[in-house]
């Protein structure tokens, strides 16, 4: 089970190519700013996203995200072989 | 500061895809509560002639094979639903074709929506491929 900073439908791609979701559904906003390196998705199913950009659209602001290749998993064991001492 | 809904409707193909051999992709795990939200998401930011568009995406193949879209876009889901556009239609689901993922698409009448969140809970779910994970 995940618990991400953004809840989105990793399904939801929009005609620019990347992911989109409503800012209003981050845990924290303010971490939400372009280049910023994030878990967007749900419990059952999330991934490692970058940001690319926040669009005023529809009744709120959209966040455009890229998707990372692999998975959750592989960045976690990829940080801990980075930070072993 | 809020926007305008994006309007789909341009972005509609007319033709029709062909029912028995077009396969839609979608990652799950779903719920007909995660559907509820992802549609109601959807008609926050598009629009279809101007009423809010309840949708849900789906991945449609056109010009990469099935197993290596799989293997690189749906590595993150533990369940890839893939139904036949006949199979979406029989529940009343409608495909807004555009690229890169078409929208499965419903007039916002209750009963539709209803129908439209059976139709992917039904979808018939497949681990994805060991391959894959």
């Amino acid at each position: 089970m995940y618990r991400v900073d953004i809840t989105a439908d990793l399904n939801d791609e929009d005609d620019t190519g990347y992911l989109w979701t409503f800012l209003d559904e981050a845990r924290d906003p303010a971490q939400i700013t372009p280049g910023a390196l994030i878990v967007a998705g749900d419990q059952d199913a999330a991934a490692v996203c970058q940001v690319i950009d926040l669009t005023p659209a529809g009744d709120g602001t959209i966040v455009h995200l890229r998707l990372l290749p692999g998975l959750v998993d592989d960045y976690r064991d990829l940080v801990q072989r980075a930070l072993a001492s | 500061m809020p926007g305008e809904r994006t309007g789909q409707r341009p972005r509609l193909r007319a033709e029709q895809p062909p029912a028995q051999t077009t396969l839609v992709i979608r990652g799950g795990r779903d719920t007909p509560d995660k559907l509820r939200t992802h549609a109601q998401r959807t008609a926050r930011a598009w629009s279809l002639d101007g009423q809010p568009l309840l949708g849900i995406s789906v991945f449609a193949v056109l010009d990469i094979p099935l197993g290596e879209l799989l293997s690189r876009r749906f590595a993150t889901f533990a369940t890839i639903y893939l139904p036949d556009i006949a199979r979406l239609r029989q529940h009343g689901s409608g495909p807004a074709a555009h690229r890169p993922a078409p929208a499965l698409h419903h007039p916002p009448a209750p009963r539709r929506r209803h129908r439209t969140r059976r139709a992917a809970h039904r979808a018939r779910p497949r681990a994805a491929e060991p391959a894959v994970r």
